[in-house]
């Protein structure tokens, strides 16, 4: 049977229980902007009781202890989510830099740079005779060119901070997966029950699922295995280093060394988005604009050879031969020096202009795409081809975002922390705690009247 | 909450600077992704008006030399005009061989006009020099006694003719060669008919004048049949003008559908889109102030 005692000795694990209680909802509102925290709860039960011939008599309440609520499930939504808003928007940002360097809708444009060109072809058929219409023609094909030349540059470019980029998030990835195996020693100490440590390891795994599509398994000691492209990042306290080195197009790719070195194939996250584009879409687009540059030059040069200039000589090529694309597409070094060496004449007089218009109307001669296509057209297909991918890559992002939004509020729901929830709480806590010191304090009064009893 | 308000507040942004940009620029697609259809629509647009435009320029080229050659034509018909009527004068019993000395000393006068003529220049060619623009196509040999002696045409056997690109695919023809011209009929020529006129008249020999009348009428009707087909080719040539006036109109107004934005509605979407973002904004303040920390009294 309870007694005065044991009655207080139930009031003061009362009050432990709720000030550890109250301890915590302050600790979850202080922690409430904090990244990667998931409100934690105490876990308040029965003391064990006195079972008697009389019945069972409670013996007040436990605080056994605190743990942040969590909902696995939903992690793995979230990362997932993660995966792709990353990759999708990574994705959506380089393709966006390209479709700059093409930049047609303006007058700097390939577009009008070829048809300057061919304008300038039309201009020599007119005045085949002279050295104006020559040098005009040399100025436009230089800027033709130039154009070309600088897609090559900016493109490169691109590559190369791509190849950068995917070095530093490498690197990124190494120093997360370090901090989880030291993190995975101090979880298997705890058994996976200190909060602090569990908050930390959600965090690190969301950093790595926003990188690349990583596959991850918790274990029942709160210890974390990481994978990538099946290859181990992270097991129990060990951890495999990622290291970059170049493939055979100059290149960056990501090897581990897993008793054998293999490359690893990054398909989701940031990381997966810079090779998609790198290897994809930009590689695409380079292929096209060269079988462009290499066909221009060859059909040209195919008329040209066979045409007089204006001192008699033949067997000329206007476009430098040795063109594999648009990096070294050029003017033959022998037009460079001198105009008058550009043919117009098909029968060597110098006012027959047969060459010129031959060429002239070479803007219309389906040369590319099996005979299905003019330059002009085949370009303005590049550029259809490579404005839909972007446009795609702008709707994926959005889609990808909003499912984003959508998991994170989700885990919100289950691991924020709600002020409005706190503050009921507290409120709660705050009354049974003062409840439980009115008890001692009766207690304390029958103490007395107890004590009064004995003179 | 706030999650969602912020993300609402940034896609409003977004749709603002959107919008503002197309009013600034007037254009509906600035990057192809607005629109990829359309964008590479617009650059095959551009690149035929584009087009269009060198075929005027090369018609127009095409009509100064045509117009050149025309007024020529018309030098040649005048001079051959005036031989006739000097030769029917020669061919007058009434005139002396004194007389018809004094109008071969015309003819000679002709002939010269005739030379010059022929070698006209436009710009650095020679109007009836084909595709041989280095070659004057005749030389004329001075006699010893003051008169022209030969006239020598210096071109090759057949001339080529100088085509233009009026249109896709429509070569022109935009010149007249020398043999055109002073050749026809059956071996004729129209330096050899002043030649023996002028022969005839210093002979004193007024029969043989008589009979070169019918050769200048056949050399007139030549002239006038080639001057008829310079002419046509002029009027084709301004019709084709003309139709390129129509195109590039015609393909203006698509390319404007395509790619201009209706400034009107532009600007009533970016103030639409300005009181749908202030909107957010208000709303977002209402929703994430109240809070139980207000009400609760600790």
């Amino acid at each position: 049977m309870p007694t005065i005692n044991s009655t207080l000795s139930l009031a003061k694990r009362a009050l432990l229980a709720h000030q550890g209680a109250m301890g915590t909802s302050a600790d979850n509102v202080a922690n409430v902007d904090t990244p990667g925290y998931a409100r934690k709860t105490v876990d308040l039960r029965p003391a064990p009781g006195l079972h008697t011939t009389l019945g069972g008599y409670g013996n007040g309440v436990d605080l056994l202890g605190v743990s942040g609520v969590r909902d696995q499930f939903v992690e793995r939504q979230v990362r997932s989510a993660m995966g792709e808003a990353g990759r999708y928007q990574t994705g959506q940002q380089q393709l966006q830099m390209v479709e700059e360097i093409l930049g047609e809708l303006t007058e700097s444009g390939l577009s009008n740079a070829l048809d300057q060109f061919w304008n300038a072809w039309h201009d020599l058929a007119n005045d085949p005779g002279s050295m104006t219409s020559r040098n005009a023609l040399r100025e436009s094909a230089r800027h033709l060119v130039n154009i070309f030349n600088n897609i090559d540059i900016r493109l490169n470019q691109q590559i190369d901070n791509i190849n950068s980029e995917i070095i530093v998030k490498a690197t990124e990835i190494n120093s997360i997966t370090r901090e989880l195996a030291s993190l995975n020693r101090d979880l298997a100490l705890t058994n996976g029950d200190a909060p602090e440590l569990v908050d930390r390891r959600s965090l690190l795994l969301d950093e790595l699922a926003d990188l690349a599509d990583i596959d991850y398994r918790i274990e029942d000691n709160g210890v974390v295995s990481v994978f990538l492209d099946g290859a181990s990042l992270v097991m129990n306290d060990k951890v495999q280093i990622i290291g970059t080195e170049l493939n055979d197009n100059g290149n960056a790719q990501l090897v581990i060394t897993d008793g054998v070195k293999r490359t690893i194939d990054v398909r989701g996250g940031r990381i997966g988005a810079l090779f998609d584009v790198r290897d994809g879409e930009i590689a695409e687009l380079y292929s096209r604009l060269d079988e462009l540059a290499t066909t221009l030059t060859q059909e040209i040069n195919s008329i040209h050879v066979n045409g007089y200039g204006l001192n008699g000589f033949t067997d000329i090529n206007f476009f430098d031969p040795e063109t594999t694309g648009i990096a070294d597409f050029a003017l033959d070094y022998r037009i460079e020096e001198d105009a008058a060496l550009i043919a117009a004449s098909m029968d060597g007089n110098a006012g027959d202009n047969q060459l010129a218009l031959s060429i002239a109307e070479l803007e219309h001669k389906a040369v590319l795409s099996e005979g299905t296509e003019t330059i002009g057209q085949a370009f303005s297909s590049i550029y259809t081809w490579f404005g839909a991918k972007v446009s795609e890559a702008d709707i994926m992002a959005e889609g990808a975002e909003l499912a984003l939004d959508q998991a994170t509020a989700w885990r919100e729901s289950v691991s924020g922390v709600s002020l409005d929830e706190e503050m009921a709480q507290l409120i709660q806590q705050q009354l049974a705690f003062n409840a439980s010191a009115k008890i001692v304090n009766m207690v304390d009064s029958m103490m007395e009247q107890l004590l009064g009893l004995v003179r | 909450m706030v999650e969602q308000v912020l993300a609402n507040i940034e896609d409003r942004m977004n749709q603002i600077a959107k919008s503002q940009n197309q009013v600034a620029t007037g254009r509906r697609i600035s990057e192809p992704s607005d629109d990829p259809a359309a964008a590479g629509e617009l650059l095959r647009l551009q690149s035929e008006i584009n087009r269009l435009e060198q075929y005027k320029r090369n018609i127009e080229s095409g009509l100064s030399h045509l117009g050149a050659t025309e007024n020529a034509l018309e030098a040649i018909r005048d001079v051959t005009i005036r031989a006739r009527s000097l030769a029917v004068e020669g061919s007058n019993d009434v005139i002396d061989a004194d007389g018809r000395r004094a109008i071969a000393e015309q003819v000679d006068q002709l002939l010269r006009e005739l030379v010059s003529t022929a070698n006209r220049k436009f710009g650095n060619r020679y109007i009836f020099g084909g595709t041989e623009i280095r070659q004057t196509p005749y030389q004329s040999i001075e006699g010893e006694n003051g008169w022209l002696e030969q006239v020598v045409p210096q071109f090759q056997e057949s001339q080529s003719r100088i085509e233009l690109l009026f249109g896709e695919g429509e070569r022109v023809e935009t010149s007249l060669t020398a043999q055109d011209t002073f050749n026809f009929g059956d071996g004729e020529n129209l330096f050899g008919i002043l030649f023996d006129l002028r022969q005839a008249l210093t002979d004193n020999d007024g029969q043989a004048v008589g009979d070169i009348l019918p050769r200048l009428d056949d050399a007139l009707e030549a002239l006038n049949g080639v001057t008829a087909m310079v002419g046509a080719r002029i009027n084709t040539a301004n019709y084709m003008l003309d139709q390129s006036e129509d195109r590039n109109i015609a393909l203006t107004d698509r390319i404007g559908d395509l790619g201009d934005v209706d400034i009107v509605e532009a600007i009533t979407r970016l103030n639409e889109d300005m009181v749908s973002y202030e909107l957010a904004l208000r709303m977002a303040a209402e929703a994430i102030q109240p809070s139980l920390v207000n009400f609760v009294n600790l």
